[in-house]
């Protein structure tokens, strides 16, 4: 009875996977993704070519990925013409397999050729977006991606282009959707990945790696990445944010609520990541990726409303406005002869594209090489820069290993909470002391000082080396004055930081600033 | 038969995606092989609190010094504002860097070629607003230079340092007892990264630890 029931249902999951993967449909959201993967590869990789002499060809500083894993000449490191003729014909790849044209041949050549190109260089190409866009050309080029949207599929007499209609009546050939789910596959495992990799740095938790990696300036400009780190707390809040959608992305981003919920928050998570830590390619990229979700159902029910918003909207009242029908009339397959007649062509068009390309980087001359006084000289340094940089080691400066000193009343997450420098008697300050890793065990006093920087009370604590935070709390008491006051930071004997804030309140009775008993501490 | 091929994919490529993330779960061979950068996701390792350029610098016969990179074509900015040296956290590429300036400049001949790494407190790269806001002390940045490696003319190496990074921590192990076993005992030994070409170690090669 159990061995039947284990039977049926092996067989039910088998008939469930046949069809998970093998279910054919139109790729809509393959030709979306192809066109759009292929401009994000074009973006990076066009300006790359007025320096790919230097990058990589063995006339340049070639910077290969394998020798950080210790693969000495994995690679064949090619002379300047045959390399900026490959990279030129790579560049002639991706724009046809972006327009569709010898979509299959294109994509191969291009994955091949991206792949090759990127990891020539570690320093300045190769990245995990270009790992993540060479498994989506990989995929790609085996999917049915070309036969939707293309001139392969115009050639083919599938689709006359007399007016601008994107949903044509007739049906466009089905294919297995399997390229798309691995598509799909691979998002929820490249997340599940990363998620990973924030377990494994407790820092991501405590939001020090966020706040540090939004100060670093190895990506493009932030717009909002150095304001964030006023606020920690909620850096804390969407780190855990991120990583419960990274984990459950894989799981839940199939069907229903939870796909649209899933590529929500995947496009706020990778907007977020331009908007903060100046990523520009990677959310590109990934927002290709997610075109793989589309349905053949999907488009459809885009389409419709598409139809029923023209039909309603004001466009239907301008004429000009309006787009002409295409009319299907299917050429039939195509001959032999146009099927050579396409090849030649774009076999020529390979041709020219990397004789003009290796012929205009050598007009290009990168390295200045034949100007008009021969070689460039290299700059010399001056006395200050060699001094510089060859001086002697010196010793960490101590306010070096501090990193902020903030004063507020509410601790979150293990960070302050709501900075302010105004405090009422009877308020517990709170005093969060951050710290740049590495340092050494430290005692820093925390000492509270009059406006005149004379010391009212002093606190002490080691702060140990694992520690990048340390408090202090002072319940400001009905005996200090008010006015202004000042927190300061001592480190082996020298102020480091300090704070100003204001009391506020009445004045004690038959008090002065000199004689105002000092505040309870901690 | 396309039937078979596509499952033997399916089934092929699933298998390698997931054999990188055991990989990468249990951190065990996450370095094996280039291959493994295609298929662990380990986006976001860490980053530091200091942050890093590294400057490559010839000395000529005549004792003055030069600027390795940038070269004097112009510097290459892959993604932000940050030169393409600055990008090699491993010290790795930095030799090919110096001896491609060299190989398409004029220049006098070169005795050696140092690379030096520069490293500030990312708090001073804050804009100014920000700075005011966190800060009620005037921004007075300073950057701390350190010789990580020497080679000769032909591009041999001839010192290795360790890092300034690795030479703070180490200076954090400040118990006495730690320090006396050092003392004690041999000097630590840098084994030679395997990402620096081999044919360029010499053998007087000289290390210098902490």
């Amino acid at each position: 009875m159990i061995l039947k029931q284990l039977r049926v249902a092996f067989h039910d999951l088998g008939v469930r996977t046949n069809a998970f993967f093998f279910r054919e449909e139109i790729p809509y959201g393959m030709a979306m993704m192809r066109i759009c993967l292929t401009i994000c590869a074009l973006m990076m990789m066009v300006p790359r070519w007025f320096w790919a002499r230097e990058l990589y060809t063995r006339d340049g500083a070639w910077a290969p990925l394998a020798d950080l894993y210790g693969y000495q000449d994995f690679l064949p490191v090619l002379g300047p013409t045959v390399a900026i003729a490959l990279y030129s014909a790579m560049i002639l790849f991706l724009f046809s397999a972006c327009i569709g044209w010898q979509t299959r041949i294109s994509l191969c050549g291009a994955t091949v050729l991206f792949a090759y190109f990127c990891l020539l260089d570690s320093l300045g190409t190769n990245n995990k977006y270009t790992v993540i866009t060479t498994h989506g050309l990989l995929l790609l080029s085996l999917s049915a991606a070309g036969s939707v949207w293309s001139v392969d599929a115009w050639l083919a007499g599938r689709w006359q282009v007399s007016g601008v209609r994107v949903f044509p009546e007739m049906s466009w050939p089905r294919a297995a959707v399997w390229p798309q789910r691995l598509v799909m596959l691979l998002i929820g495992i490249v997340y599940f990945g990363a998620a990973i990799t924030k377990m494994h740095t407790p820092a991501y938790f405590s939001g020090d790696q966020m706040i540090y990696w939004m100060l670093t300036n190895v990506n493009s400009e932030k717009p909002l990445g150095e304001w964030l780190t006023e606020y920690p707390t909620l850096v804390i809040i969407s780190a855990y944010i991120a990583i419960v959608w990274e984990v459950l992305f894989l799981f839940l981003c199939w069907k229903g609520w939870g796909r649209v919920l899933m590529l929500g928050i995947g496009v706020a998570f990778h907007t977020g990541t331009f908007l903060l830590l100046g990523l520009t390619m990677f959310p590109l990229v990934a927002f290709s990726m997610y075109l793989a979700f589309l349905s053949e159902e999907d488009v459809q029910w885009f389409a419709a409303g598409w139809r029923r918003w023209k039909q309603t909207s004001f466009i239907k009242s301008i004429p000009s406005l309006q787009l002409p029908a295409m009319k299907i009339t299917p050429w039939g397959a195509p001959s032999r002869r146009q099927v050579l007649a396409s090849a030649g062509m774009f076999g020529m068009l390979l041709v020219a594209a990397m004789c003009v390309g290796v012929e205009g980087e050598r007009r290009l001359d990168v390295y200045g090489m034949n100007g008009p006084d021969g070689p460039l000289p290299l700059r010399e340094l001056s006395e200050e820069e060699t001094h510089k940089f060859f001086a002697q080691e010196r010793a960490l400066r101590e306010s070096d290993k501090f990193f902020s000193f903030e004063i507020g009343k509410y601790i979150v997450g293990g960070r302050l909470f709501g900075r302010q420098n105004e405090f009422r008697h009877g308020d517990r300050m709170q005093c969060e002391v951050s710290l740049n890793p590495p340092h050494e065990d430290m005692w820093i006093d925390c000492v509270l000082q009059d406006d005149k920087e004379r010391t009212i009370t002093r606190v002490g604590q080691v702060c140990v080396r694992e520690n990048l935070r340390c408090f202090y709390n002072f319940v400001l008491g009905e005996e200090l004055v008010p006015g202004e006051y000042r927190m300061a930071l001592f480190s082996r004997g020298q102020e480091v930081l300090h704070r100003t804030f204001r009391v506020i309140g009445k004045t004690p009775e038959n008090s002065s600033a000199s004689t105002a008993a000092p505040p309870l501490a901690n | 038969m396309k039937r078979y091929l596509s499952s033997f994919f399916i089934c092929f490529y699933l298998g390698v995606l997931s054999f990188g993330v055991i990989c990468h779960t249990l951190s065990t061979g996450i370095a094996q092989h280039p291959g493994m950068y295609f298929i662990v996701w380990d986006m976001f390792c860490g980053w530091d609190s200091y942050m890093n350029h590294v400057h490559v610098i010839g000395e000529g016969e005549s004792g003055k010094f030069y600027e390795l990179t940038p070269a004097p074509w112009g510097e290459i900015h892959p993604y932000g504002s940050a030169g393409r040296q600055h990008y090699d956290s491993h010290l790795a590429h930095a030799h090919r860097l110096a001896m491609n300036s060299l190989k398409h400049t004029s220049h006098e001949p070169m005795l050696k070629f140092y690379v030096v790494e520069e490293l500030w407190s990312k708090k001073f790269d804050f804009p100014d607003y920000l700075w005011k806001r966190k800060y009620e002390v005037p921004r007075e940045p300073l950057s701390y230079f350190n010789t990580r490696l020497v080679f000769d003319g032909e591009g041999v190496l001839v010192q290795k340092n360790t890092s300034w990074f690795d030479n703070q921590v180490s200076r954090t192990i400040h118990t006495p007892r730690v320090m006396a076993d050092l003392r004690s005992n041999r000097p630590p030994i840098i084994m030679q990264s395997p990402s620096l070409p081999r044919e360029t170690a010499s053998p007087g090669l000289t290390v210098s630890g902490n």
